[in-house]
């Protein structure tokens, strides 16, 4: 019998096809990255922000409120997260932001964490209807924290916001 | 062996492309249908985490709004102050609305009752058509469009819960149930619109209790560490109780010092050493890195440690070290300190003493919901008044209200036959039966005309007729006599002391200084002398002509002759005296005037009838044996009003119902001592329109609590006692030293009482007490602006303190007495939704 090999035509169509599913695939494998990444960031934004709130709401020398009015390490401006020249910005400390002191924990963070910056938006919580609302309102403050960073896609803020209570 | 044929390998390569394609598409749609999953759960955790902060915000500004209205700071807005129920104004960010079945989504709050009620539980139940207050839209706005919307639940000892119990009603402070709800206002109409797809995501349920001032075992406004005599804690070795059993509070800085380095040696025991805080210490004050020392320890924890890192750096005395890392906390010392360790310490906000107690006043008057305010004012002078139902007039609808201020505030308990424990016909018996009794004497006395006969006298006088011996012509003096006069003065050198720091009088440090034995603080030293120049006087001596000068007329001297009598008016005047004598119910007392006398208050065993503050005249034959003697029926309550016209006439009236408890005194309090039984609030303010004035209470012997020994623990919060004054000053007359209200040396007064000094302190008056020194032992509660000053030891008198918590004030309170504002947390949950 004779032995016939493949012939070109089945070649160029396996190619093409082959070729095709993997860039569809490809195409699709990288978009889910870049997703994935990106939702990553916004997980890792939400726990950050979500730290910086906790500890701007809970009262204390670190809260937005100490005795002498509202504390002035809340700078109103975007800071970043991390820098190896200064580390974090006070009134946060790297504990707050990592699980435990494991170099490797500490290492990934520093990694991560120089992506972002942040800041922190104190005000005087104004009741937009009743008058009187100093009265009350006088106890709360309006606390937003405002996250920045910049992946394949742009920049991305995230912006969470809560009352502060000085009772 | 088979072979495979080229025909039959024929499609192999478009099988095996077909088949790695099936997986590249495989693997492309599962990664496809990974991606949304991914993508929505990384969105439902920021909106997880954005509505979480929504929801507890929500919470927040209820909790804010409720302080503020619960403290006063909301003003006359309401119709009925301090009941937030009674907002119904548009611009109110809350208001009243009727919640048809709380146990419903989304408040799915349970049980729906309880049957029957009970009263001292701290169930709370949530029955159909329940009462709330629920939040106007658009009032807390966050980013990205979240708001909440927020219902507030009264708890069952809060108004206007349906079934409010109101006997236990009045010494709780309010609590609530809170169910706040996030959710995203995308069409921002200020509610959560499900017919635009908007929906709750975020449920957040807690319960709050309202505090009162009550709360704290020791609370100062202001803490001066600046002075030299700088108030501080003295933390003695081998203390077996807490200093302070219950939480402490300032606004300023605590300073602690801690007696010696053994103490931190010391281990806390069961039954034996015990921490010298029992609760939490919470301070406002920012010590910074305390600098009055060479080498000062820096700050750790918000507390300067006297002679650690505060006038001192001895690190034997200060609970943490420096290491490589930093400040580490030893934890063995806080433990030693405080029962919680050092997590009971807290820094936090102000606690700013009451703005007006406007709360007590108008329990005190019976102010019911939606009414005009009181007038004070129009209320008749000089009386004790108590409101009453305007169909029942022996039903009150308030408390007490004493127009004016009193000389003597007695607290008694009566039983069936008179006898009063106050004026110690138990001896040294506690009694375990017997009505709450009430004596006021007002401040304001009476005047009244008694005719009268006099004598007519013939008597002499002499007077000065010259200061010279110079006879004048036509009247020389009867004599002479010497007068010793300045003449001159002259400039002398003296030798004066220079004081060092300090003073004489010693400023207790609180909790604090033995018994009789050396102050905290040194008294005034002389650390040198100086030579002062002043003007001496130069006495002289000179001779007066005197003469004697005889007229005859009335006169009531008893020194000279009587020559005839005549009648004529006097002008008397009294102190109205009137009571109120509470039956228990299931008591009769007897209304027994002589053991009321104040005759009898100091010791006297023998009333005569000149010392009875009324004598009955019209229903006894006998009025200078018979005293009136009255029974008031179990349940019942019995007013005496002494009349304003005649000392000698009294009312009595019997009410259906007793007071409130709450007792407002349009004026100081004087010659407050005595037995308390039932719950109680003193509280000492003038009202003039909306202003307030606190004013002073004085206490001039032991409040002690019905059925406790000396120095025993309330076993419930039925008998609490608050007294709330500008200042509460301890002033134990030496007459009383002899009574049965007597102190011998180093023996111990107690006061049985939440004591709240608004503008003051609690301290002593020196220039009543005597001579020596006491123990006072205060059971109960100290708030006050600054404290006080409770000894001096140049002479020394006065008293050493001492604090014992009453831990039923942790969550009940005197009667309306005021509230700080703050909340605390008791359950808290959160729902996603």
């Amino acid at each position: 019998m004779k032995r016939r090999g493949l012939t070109v035509i089945e070649v160029l169509v396996s190619l093409v096809v082959l070729a095709t599913g993997a860039i569809i695939t490809l195409g699709a494998i990288g978009l889910s990255v870049k997703a994935t990444t990106a939702s990553s960031q916004n997980s890792e934004a939400v726990c950050y922000s979500r730290r910086i709130l906790e500890i701007a709401l809970t009262p204390g020398p670190r809260s937005v409120y100490v005795e002498s009015g509202i504390n002035t390490q809340y700078t109103n401006t975007f800071r970043p997260l991390y820098s190896n020249d200064t580390g974090v910005a006070p009134p946060f400390a790297i504990e707050d932001f990592t699980n435990s002191l494991d170099s490797k924990d500490l290492l990934r963070f520093r990694k991560d964490a120089q992506n972002y910056t942040y800041r922190v938006q104190v005000s005087p919580f104004v009741d937009p209807v009743d008058p009187r609302a100093n009265k009350y309102g006088d106890q709360l403050l309006q606390v937003t924290v405002e996250m920045e960073w910049f992946d394949k896609m742009g920049r991305r803020t995230l912006r969470t916001g809560g009352l502060y209570s000085r009772l | 062996m088979k072979q495979f044929s080229g025909r039959t390998r024929q499609g192999v390569a478009l099988a095996t492309v077909l088949f790695l394609l099936v997986i590249l598409v495989f693997l492309a749609a599962s990664l496809f249908k990974l991606l949304p999953s991914e993508l929505r759960w990384t969105l439902k955790q920021k909106l997880d985490n954005e509505g979480y902060y929504a929801a507890t915000s929500g919470v927040r500004h209820a909790s804010a709004w409720l302080s503020a209205v619960a403290t006063g700071k909301l003003g006359d807005h309401f119709p009925s102050p301090f009941d937030p129920f009674s907002a119904n104004a548009s611009s109110d960010p809350y208001r009243a609305i009727v919640v048809a079945d709380p146990a419903a989504a989304p408040y799915n709050l349970g049980p729906k009752s309880i049957a029957p009620a009970q009263e001292n539980t701290n169930d709370t139940y949530f029955p159909t058509n329940m009462p709330a207050l629920q939040s106007q839209g658009n009032r807390l706005n966050l980013p990205n469009g979240w708001a909440t919307e927020v219902t507030i639940f009264p708890d069952k000892f809060t108004a206007p819960h349906p079934f409010t119990l109101t006997h236990s009603g009045n010494s709780r402070p309010p609590g609530y149930t809170i169910v706040s709800l996030a959710y995203q206002d995308v069409n921002g109409n200020g509610k959560c619109d499900f017919s635009s797809g908007e929906r709750y995501a975020v449920r957040v349920e807690c319960s709050i209790v309202g505090g009162a001032f009550s709360r704290y075992a020791y609370f100062i406004d202001k803490w001066d560490g600046t002075v030299a005599n700088e108030i501080r804690m003295n933390l003695p070795v081998g203390n077996t109780k807490p200093v302070f059993g219950g939480p402490f509070h300032t606004n300023g800085v605590p300073i602690l010092q801690v007696s010696s380095p053994a103490v931190f040696a010391e281990s806390v025991t069961p039954g034996g050493v015990q921490p010298h805080f029992g609760a939490e210490l919470s301070f406002a004050g920012s010590p910074g890195n305390p600098t009055q020392s060479a080498s000062p320890n820096p700050n750790f924890d918000g507390i300067a440690w006297r002679g650690g890192n505060y006038k001192g750096s001895n690190a034997g005395l200060i609970p943490f070290r420096s290491t490589a890392s930093g400040l580490t906390a030893i934890e063995s010392r806080y433990n030693r300190m405080f029962k919680g360790g050092k997590s009971a310490i807290r820094p936090r906000s102000r606690i700013d003493l009451p703005a007006n107690t406007d709360r007590v006043a108008l329990a005190a008057y019976g102010y019911r919901n939606s009414e005009p305010r009181p007038d004070f004012a129009t209320l008749p002078n000089n009386e004790l008044f108590i409101r009453r139902d305007s169909a029942n007039s022996r039903l009150p609808l308030g408390g007490v209200i004493v127009t004016g201020g009193t000389l003597s505030t007695l607290l008694d308990v009566v039983d069936v036959t008179g006898k009063s424990v106050a004026n110690s016909d138990y001896g040294s018996a506690v009694p375990t039966v017997g009505g709450s009794m009430l004596r006021v004497k007002h401040d304001t006395n009476v005047s009244y005309i008694e005719k009268t006969t006099v004598p007519v006298y013939s008597y002499s006088t002499t007077t000065v007729v010259s200061d010279e011996v110079v006879q004048e012509p036509g009247s020389p003096p009867d004599f002479f006599m010497d007068e010793t006069y300045v003449s001159s003065t002259e400039p002398i050198d003296v030798r004066v002391p220079i004081y060092g720091p300090g003073s004489v009088t010693v400023r207790e440090a609180p909790g604090g200084g033995p018994v009789g034995g050396t102050p905290l603080v040194p008294p005034q030293q002389i650390i040198g002398y100086t030579t002062q120049t002043i003007n001496s006087p130069v006495y002289a001596t000179r001779q007066v002509g005197m003469r004697n000068v005889t007229y005859t007329g009335t006169h009531l001297s008893t020194q000279t002759t009587v020559v005839g009598e005549t009648e004529t008016e006097v002008i008397r005047t009294y102190n109205p005296t009137d009571y109120i004598l509470e039956a228990p119910e299931s008591e009769t007392v007897l209304f027994h005037a002589s053991y009321f006398s104040e005759a009898a208050d100091t010791g006297a065993t023998s009333i005569a009838i000149a010392q009875m503050p009324v004598i009955l005249t019209q229903e006894t034959a006998n009025v200078s044996t018979a005293y009136i003697s009255y029974p008031i029926p179990p349940g019942k309550v019995g007013l005496l009003r002494h009349s304003r016209i005649t000392p000698d006439s009294f009312v009595i009236e019997i009410l259906d119902k007793k007071p409130n408890g709450s007792i407002l005194v349009e004026g100081p309090v004087a010659q407050l001592r005595g037995w308390n039984r039932g719950q109680k609030t003193i509280s000492a303010q003038k009202i003039s329109g909306t202003t307030i004035t606190n004013q002073k209470i004085e206490i001039t012997g032991p409040l002690r609590q019905f059925g406790l020994t000396q120095g025993e623990l309330p076993k419930s919060d039925a008998n609490s006692l608050g007294l709330i004054g500008s200042s509460v000053v301890i002033n134990v007359p030496s007459a009383s030293v002899t009574s049965q209200f007597s102190y011998a040396q180093n023996k111990t007064m107690y006061l049985y009482a939440a004591i709240l000094a608004l503008q003051g302190s609690l301290e002593s008056d020196f220039s009543g007490s005597p001579t020596y020194y006491g123990a006072l032992e205060v059971i109960g509660s100290v708030v006050q602006e600054s404290v006080g000053f409770l000894q001096q030891n140049s002479p020394p008198r006065g008293w050493s303190s001492a604090y014992t918590y009453d831990p039923f004030f942790a969550l009940a309170s005197p009667v309306a007495f005021p509230l700080d504002g703050t909340f605390s947390l008791y359950f808290f949950k959160v729902d996603a939704l």
